[in-house]
Order: C-alpha cells, then sequence, then structure tokens
C-alpha cells in the first residue's frame, strides 16, 4: 500500500499538466498579504467622504448642453471673423513698411541738412559786422583763437595787404 | 441603454442630440467621481467634467470602437485631469520631478464639499503622498472598483505593472495611516 502511494505521488509529479507563470510562487504571497491589507482598509474606510452641492447631477446635463452650444457658437463666431491669415503676406508687408519708413526717413534728413544750413547762412548774413565782432569779443575764449588761425586762408607774408601796422598792433594790444 | 445602441443613434444626425444627452446622463457620475479624486477640488472637477463631454461630442464620431466606449471616456478623463494638474503644479512652481500631489492638500483641507470623517480624511490625505500613477490606480481600483483589463485600457499599461502598482499603493497607504495614528 505504502508503495503504491508512493508510485502514484511520483507520477502526479511528473505528469502533471499544468503550469504556472515564471516566478508565480514567489509573488503569490505578497499578493494575498497585499489583498488582506486592501480588506482591512476597506473595513475602516469604505467611501472618500467627497460631497457635492444639492441637485448638482439634475443640473449637470443641461449645463454640459449649453456649455457645448456655448463652445460651438464661439467656434463659429471664430470662424467667421478671424479668417486663417498666412504668414507671407504678413511678413512681406512688415517688411516693406520698414522700407517704406527707411526711405522716408533718409530723404527727409537729406533734405533738412541743406534746408537748415542754408537758414543759418541767411540769419549770419543778416546780422551786421559789427554785432559779430562784438560777440567774439565778449564770447570767445583762447581756443577759439587755433579754430580760426586754422581757417585763415590767408598767406601771413601777406598780412600787410589785408591790415596796416595800427591796426595789428592795436590787436595784438588788446589780445595779448 | 446600451453603449451600441447610444453610438448608433449618435451617427445618425438627427438622433445625436438624443444619443448625447443619453450619454451623459448614463456617464456623468461615474467620470465626475473619476476626475474629482483626481483634482479633489468640486469646482475644478465641475469645470472638467464639461469639458470633457464637450471632447467627447467634437469626438465621438471618431470613435472607432476598438475599445470600450466608457474605457474610451475615463480615457479623455484621465487626460483632461493630468493636464489640468500639470497646469496647477506650474502656475504653483512646484517642481514637475515631484510627483506625488502633496501640493492638493490645501485643497481637500479647504474644499467645502469634503465631509469625510477622520479616517476618510486620512486616506485621502495618505492618497495625496503618492506618485500621480499610483494614485490614478488606487481610485480607479479601490473606488470605481475597475477590473485591472479595464484599467489597462484606460491608462494604456500592462496588468501585471498595474496589480505592482496597487499593491505598493495600498503598502504605503497601510503605512501612512499606521505612522498618523
Amino acid at each position: 500500500m505504502h508503495y503504491l502511494t508512493n508510485v502514484m505521488d511520483k507520477n502526479k509529479k511528473e505528469n502533471n499538466p499544468f503550469n504556472v507563470p515564471e516566478s508565480y510562487f514567489s509573488q503569490l504571497h505578497d499578493q494575498i498579504m497585499a489583498r488582506v491589507a486592501e480588506n482591512r482598509l476597506k473595513d475602516q474606510v469604505s467611501s472618500d467622504g467627497y460631497t457635492i452641492p444639492g441637485g448638482y447631477f439634475e443640473k449637470l446635463p443641461q449645463r454640459i448642453l449649453d456649455s457645448r452650444d456655448h463652445a460651438t457658437y464661439a467656434n463659429d463666431i471664430s470662424g467667421e471673423e478671424k479668417p486663417i491669415k498666412t504668414l507671407l503676406p504678413r511678413k512681406w508687408i512688415s517688411y516693406a513698411a520698414a522700407a517704406c519708413v527707411t526711405i522716408g526717413v533718409s530723404t527727409f534728413s537729406l533734405w533738412q541738412v541743406p534746408i537748415k544750413s542754408n537758414n543759418f547762412e541767411q540769419h549770419v548774413a543778416a546780422i551786421s559786422d559789427a554785432d559779430i565782432i562784438n560777440y567774439l569779443q565778449y564770447y570767445s575764449d583762447a581756443d577759439d583763437g587755433t579754430s580760426l588761425a586754422e581757417q585763415v586762408t590767408v598767406n601771413p607774408e601777406n598780412f600787410g595787404e589785408f591790415y596796416s601796422k595800427e591796426d595789428l598792433e592795436s590787436y595784438l594790444e588788446q589780445t595779448l | 441603454m446600451e453603449d451600441q445602441l447610444i453610438l448608433e443613434k449618435f451617427a445618425d444626425e438627427h438622433t445625436r442630440e438624443q444619443a448625447f444627452s443619453l450619454l451623459v446622463k448614463k456617464y456623468q457620475e461615474k467620470l465626475y467621481w473619476h476626475v474629482r479624486r483626481m483634482v479633489i477640488d468640486h469646482d475644478d472637477a465641475d469645470d472638467l467634467v464639461q469639458e470633457v463631454f464637450i471632447k467627447v461630442w467634437k469626438n465621438l464620431g471618431n470613435f472607432r470602437e476598438e475599445s470600450q466606449l466608457y474605457t474610451w471616456l475615463y480615457r479623455i478623463a484621465t487626460n483632461e485631469c493630468i493636464t489640468f494638474l500639470h497646469k496647477k503644479k506650474q502656475h504653483q512652481q512646484i517642481s514637475l520631478d515631484d510627483d506625488s500631489a502633496a501640493y492638493l492638500t490645501d485643497t481637500l483641507a479647504d474644499s467645502p464639499y469634503f465631509d469625510g470623517d477622520q479616517a476618510q480624511l486620512k486616506l485621502q490625505q495618505a492618497l495625496l503622498t503618492l506618485p500621480q500613477k499610483q494614485r490614478q490606480v488606487f481610485n480607479m481600483k479601490y473606488f470605481d472598483e475597475l477590473k485591472y483589463e479595464e484599467i489597462s485600457e484606460i491608462l494604456g499599461t500592462s496588468i501585471g505593472a498595474l496589480k505592482a502598482s496597487y499593491h505598493l499603493a495600498v503598502k504605503k497607504i497601510e503605512q501612512y495611516l499606521s505612522g498618523h495614528d
């Protein structure tokens, strides 16, 4: 009898047609323990405790339909009033506008410079020589002499042709 | 009403409106609670659930019936929640590396629509310490009582990974509760 039992046991193990996934038994313990923990937790806390305003779900379907209609309407309106524009013309327009502004500013500046210069010369022409001399006597400083000397085109050797000896002596007395 | 019948009615232009209304009535509560448990605040959940249904209205015509309708709805709702929580995190200048929802603890504490007892409050606080995906899996399994196969379809994660995630979540929650008696 004992022999027969042993043979049957051996046969059972060798001919067992069933199999389990790899490392099933090593994970089974953890899974059972997790299920036990889950049940224990559910005994303590079975629901989440969140609430909602009264009649919320009765009103929600209509609010969803209203939101949908509003969203659809907004899409329609935006579709009518804001046609899709490609970027290329926009860029082209901005470049053209920048070029126009640059040309305008340049042309204006070019015209402005001679006009200003002419205006200055006209103003100076209207002032008498005596006024200019008086102004320079009061407001000129030592550096102006250097600047003026650089502007002088008359050869110093020929001073005598333009200025008398008295004028030169009088000038030297005043400035030195 | 069966989902298949709703889809058939939606495909017909004359009965589309009625089909959508039926769909909203059938799934509004399930989706609301799914969203609510993720974002905690009622007003946020209210906005999001409306957004979800507007997306459903716009896209149901393209639904290919490769998955079940309600798993498709849950997937849209889940994605909306993830996007919302991501924005909220950025707004509160919280590092995106921090995967927990601890920044929602104040929202839970301030919510006028939380009427839970001490045990329920602790469970929610424990849930907010979990990584986002673990929290999702736990909520869907524990409260919504969805099967792993269904959760797998919604989240696009293998059943094995979901089981591991859920068991880990339960373990962490137990530890949290025993440490905060």
